[in-house]
């Protein structure tokens, strides 16, 4: 419990110092309002327009859940699929690899044209960005167990499916959860981009209304909510793998 | 096969002097057939890594193979578990040639494999789960296991709550706890520290003569496999061939005093003696 707490000071703390900094040299450089206005200004921005950017926030956040839970539930699978068929593995993986290598946010206007302006285009960058770092992490993480170990399994008699659920798969988490985080903050990426190119709603058209009023203040105010978002996304994975896989390295407080 | 002719060094020539020696009254529980191994190399090549071995073990036997690295020791123990098929030659267990992975057995690797996100009692009775066996009713059996082995505190901790002798205890109970008539050990104490190596052979020896098992033992130490067995299989560097089987005549139990007999450092004096013929030891 003390450790939390002087946890919690460090992390106050050292927001403070990059506040203190921010307030300083808006001040030492006399930054006028429209190019780099101090954290008091941002806060009176984003007091004033809660309402709003807490609306338009929602809207971000259910994009980007959308296109992570996507992404999760096909990239998981199919690397599972990859794993276990080396002819799936040929038949699947060259294609992936060479799509991935097109910048999806380069995709976003086709996707506009595809799936017009609702939600639908958004979600599918967001999927398709937060997509590739799931795979390559589960495959990794399936792949790394010790071949001693299958050997073990196969003199304990153990059918293939057997040895996958109580030995590979458990094995294959950590990794799994690495690219899910991973794929969190790529996700956010994916959604704003996907409001950027056209939208009415979210904190990318925010931004973008933001920037072009030259409302530098409410500009701020956006990323820091924005900023908020992605990293409430990622503590949420944290959790999750605090809660799934206490007994890896990672997680665990107190090494003995 | 350049493999069959002369190494370098000019070793005298093999004698095939394994199936000369006897097994005493035991019924043959393993034999090992003319079995060669090869294995295809990075370039294409083929390396021969077991050189027709003709061995036979008896049942309850305690056999160390015993040999440099990359002798194909570890390459004959999985072959004698089914878990690799020789090229040429076959292994029989109970007169049966063994032609897939041999489930009525326990194996100990160098490393411990424990499952670093079950308990101690968890990884002993993950034998049973992937045979498809309810763990319930094996529960208690288990938990006397662990604590036959000292690690009654400890059934609930988690591997990496544990120093590196008592995990590799808990992997000798995960090989031992569905009694297994054959124990199969690949360089098992390898990775142990000199002092908590010594207390586990002591612990195995307690073990098998209260189990009677035949025990397989891969070791590249001369004290252990002396220390351990009833008779020490000594192999040429690669490839892998019997060059003779040194019968242990020491009294059981064996404690740490044996180390001191006369017949210990005489067998050890000559196990010395052939690695130095071999050009494995250069004194």
């Amino acid at each position: 419990m003390h450790a939390r707490i002087h946890h919690l000071l460090w992390t106050a703390g050292s927001f403070a110092i990059v506040f203190a900094v921010w307030e300083i040299v808006v001040r030492v450089l006399a930054m006028p309002q429209y190019l780099l206005p101090g954290p008091g200004p941002v806060f009176v921005s984003l007091a004033r327009n809660f309402a709003i950017i807490l609306s338009q926030t929602w809207w971000t956040a259910a994009t980007v859940l959308a296109g992570f839970i996507i992404a999760a539930a096909v990239a998981i699978p199919l690397a599972m699929m990859i794993v276990i068929s080396p002819m799936l593995e040929r038949l699947v993986y060259p294609p992936m690899v060479a799509t991935q290598s097109i910048p999806k946010i380069a995709l976003a206007p086709l996707f506009i044209v595809w799936f017009g302006f609702g939600v639908a285009p958004k979600v599918a960058v967001a999927f398709l960005i937060a997509f590739f770092p799931i795979v390559i992490d589960t495959i990794v993480g399936l792949r790394s167990i010790d071949p001693a170990m299958l050997q073990l399994a196969r003199s304990m008699g153990a059918p293939p499916h057997r040895t996958f659920i109580k030995m590979r798969l458990p094995h294959a988490l950590p990794a799994i959860f690495g690219g899910l985080k991973v794929a969190s903050s790529l996700a956010v990426v994916g959604a704003l981009t996907g409001e950027f190119v056209g939208s009415d709603k979210g904190l990318g058209y925010m931004l973008v209304q933001a920037s072009g009023n030259l409302n530098t203040a409410l500009l701020f105010a956006t990323l820091v909510v924005l900023s908020a978002l992605a990293m409430a996304f990622f503590y949420l994975i944290e959790v999750v793998e605090r809660i799934a896989i206490p007994w890896h390295a990672s997680q665990r407080a107190h090494p003995l | 096969m350049s493999g069959r002719s002369q190494t370098v060094l000019g070793t005298p020539p093999v004698v095939p002097a394994t199936k000369s020696v006897a097994i005493g009254e035991r019924a043959v529980f393993i034999e090992l057939n003319a079995v060669s191994k090869s294995f295809k190399t990075r370039d294409g090549s083929l390396t021969l890594a077991v050189d027709h071995v003709d061995l036979d073990i008896g049942a309850s036997e305690f056999v160390s193979l015993l040999g440099p690295s990359g002798c194909g020791k570890s390459t004959l123990l999985a072959i004698i578990a089914g878990l690799i098929q020789p090229t040429s030659g076959e292994a029989r267990i109970k007169g049966k040639p063994v032609l897939a992975p041999h489930t009525n057995i326990g194996i100990v690797f160098q490393s411990d494999l424990l499952l670093d996100w079950r308990t101690v009692l968890g990884n002993v009775l993950i034998q049973f789960e992937m045979r498809g066996i309810r763990t319930e009713p094996h529960r208690e059996q288990a938990r006397a296991l662990i604590g036959s082995v000292g690690l009654g505190d400890f059934e609930g901790k988690y591997p990496w709550e544990l120093s590196g002798g008592m995990r590799q205890r808990v992997a000798i109970c995960r090989a031992l706890i569905h009694d297994p008539p054959l124990l199969l050990m690949d360089e098992p104490f390898g990775a142990l520290d000199a002092l908590t190596r010594a207390q586990l052979q002591i612990d195995l020896q307690n073990i098998w003569q209260s189990s009677r098992k035949t025990v397989v033992f891969v070791t590249h130490s001369i004290e252990e496999a002396v220390f351990l067995s009833d008779r020490v299989i000594v192999m040429t560097p690669r490839p892998g061939r019997v060059r003779e089987v040194i019968a242990i005549d020491l009294p059981r139990p064996r404690r740490l005093d044996t180390r001191e007999h006369p017949a210990f450092t005489e067998a050890i004096h000559r196990v010395n003696r052939l690695f130095e013929e071999m050009g494995v030891i250069r004194g």
